[in-house]
């Protein structure tokens, strides 16, 4: 720039710009740092939620042999519907949900149950079992999609874990019901008999709590999403359960595992416009149901 | 000339500092990196599980990730801020007989605590409701299906 064009009126007006561009930058950084970084902490502290369900291998196999007696128990009391073509198609639309869930550490499993009532039970470890009677009701795909991810999201969340502060032999912080099951004292065996039949009795008389049937109701939304099924369906079927007992009370077990349907239904109603799904157009399966699904 | 250039570095370096990213996992066998965050939006890349993640926004049930200098949108389902784990193993034989044994032992045992009142369970429970079947169980867990006949079964689904 030619010499004498910086006059002392343009040094001061182009210091003066610069200063200003200095602090309006500076001030949008510190802005932007602590709104990020505010949002940030919430996110730091969201994602070290995940930390405090981690597990170590000792945890899962821990959850697995919990799981594993409550299943003996079910099937103790519930006999398997025999049917092989069904029993693979179950577990093939259950694999494919299991395949984009959270959970790629155990291996899922899925029986059908001989019981002409309607409901569904899933145990820690990732044992799932369906009636025949629930998937009589059913129509499509999907819907034994919607219910098996219900199942699947139970596990996932760890409700039972949770609730019965299952964990690994290594953890010293937290008495563990592997603890229990290591012990060789019979007070320990006892306390484990009455964790597995309090577990049992929360599957199939008291049922989970409201928050956690909502829980896994969302989750089993998104799973639903994930793996390409039509996420109307958890809402078709209950319409159509709430139908079936209004008419055939016998079918419904009696004291309900479940919060009232009306209230499921306008939660899920809720959570698929939040997250968009209505949107979606994914495929229902109604003939290939049909296919796989023939009661005598 | 040296002004210019600390103002700029200045400048540069207040928003940068603004943003830093989480380490992330994937979790599950099938995710996908999207481009919105919203199911049904663009696939930009696929995830296989223990992938590593950088994210750097969480909206909703959804986290902005960076992944192989692509960014997009993960499910918070197939992610996690802590490692995956390897598969675990399937219980043996000989669990399944300890813990069946440990039942029966446990059974007499609550019996007698519960005839001396040491425990408040009801003594009409130890019944045949208590019947265990881990055969049948065993029968449940050797029932294997393979991933590829999974991809499979999901790629021809109709109507």
């Amino acid at each position: 720039m030619p010499r004498n064009r910086l006059t002392p009126r343009f040094v001061l007006y182009y210091r003066t710009l610069l200063f200003s561009l200095l602090v309006f930058f500076v001030l949008t950084g510190i802005f932007f740092s602590h709104s990020a970084a505010a949002a940030d902490n919430n996110f730091r502290l969201r994602a070290h939620q995940n930390n405090i369900d981690a597990n170590t291998q000792s945890d899962i196999e821990a959850e697995i042999k919990f799981g594993k007696t409550i299943s003996a128990r079910i099937l103790g009391k519930f006999s398997e519907y025999k049917d092989e073509k069904l029993k693979r198609y179950v577990s093939l639309v259950g694999k494919a949900l299991a395949m984009n869930s959270s959970r790629d550490e155990i291996d899922f499993h899925f029986t059908v149950l001989d019981a002409d009532f309607i409901n569904a039970y899933s145990a820690p470890g990732g044992y799932i079992f369906i009636t025949r009677g629930a998937i009589e009701a059913m129509q499509d795909e999907s819907e034994l999609a919607a219910v098996l991810a219900h199942e699947v999201a139970h596990i996932t969340e760890k409700h039972i874990v949770k609730e019965f502060k299952i964990k690994g032999q290594d953890d010293s912080i937290t008495a563990g019901l592997s603890n229990l099951l290591g012990s060789s004292s019979s007070s320990a065996k006892v306390a484990f008999t009455q964790s597995v039949d309090n577990a049992v009795n929360k599957l199939i008389n008291k049922g989970f709590k409201k928050s956690e049937e909502i829980d896994s109701d969302k989750v089993a939304l998104l799973l639903l999403a994930a793996t390409g099924y039509d996420t109307g369906a958890m809402r078709r079927y209950l319409k159509r359960v709430k139908r079936i007992s209004q008419k055939i009370q016998s079918r419904i077990k009696n004291k309900p595992t479940h919060p009232p349907t009306s209230k499921r239904i306008k939660s899920l109603k809720h959570i698929a416009k939040q997250e968009g799904l209505n949107r979606l157009k994914l495929p229902r399966g109604k003939t290939r149901f049909k296919q796989y699904v023939k009661f005598q | 000339m040296k002004k210019l250039a600390f103002i700029l570095a200045l400048v540069i370096a207040a928003p940068v500092s603004a943003f830093a990213g989480d380490i992330m996992y994937v979790m599950s066998k099938r995710a996908k990196l999207l481009s919105s965050p919203a199911f049904g939006s663009k696939t930009l890349e696929n995830f296989s599980k223990g992938e590593k993640l950088i994210a750097i926004e969480k909206k909703a049930n959804w986290y902005k990730v960076i992944y192989n200098e692509k960014t997009g949108w993960v499910s918070r389902l197939s992610v996690s801020s802590h490692p995956p784990l390897k598969r675990a193993r399937r219980m043996a034989k000989a669990d399944s007989k300890l813990m069946q044994n440990s039942r029966r032992r446990a059974s007499s045992v609550s019996t007698t605590a519960a005839v001396r009142g040491l425990t408040d369970i009801n003594r009409s429970r130890v019944s045949n409701d208590e019947r265990l079947d881990f055969a049948a169980v065993e029968l449940m867990e050797n029932y294997q299906i393979n991933d590829e006949d999974v991809i499979s079964f999901m790629a021809v689904i109709k109507d």
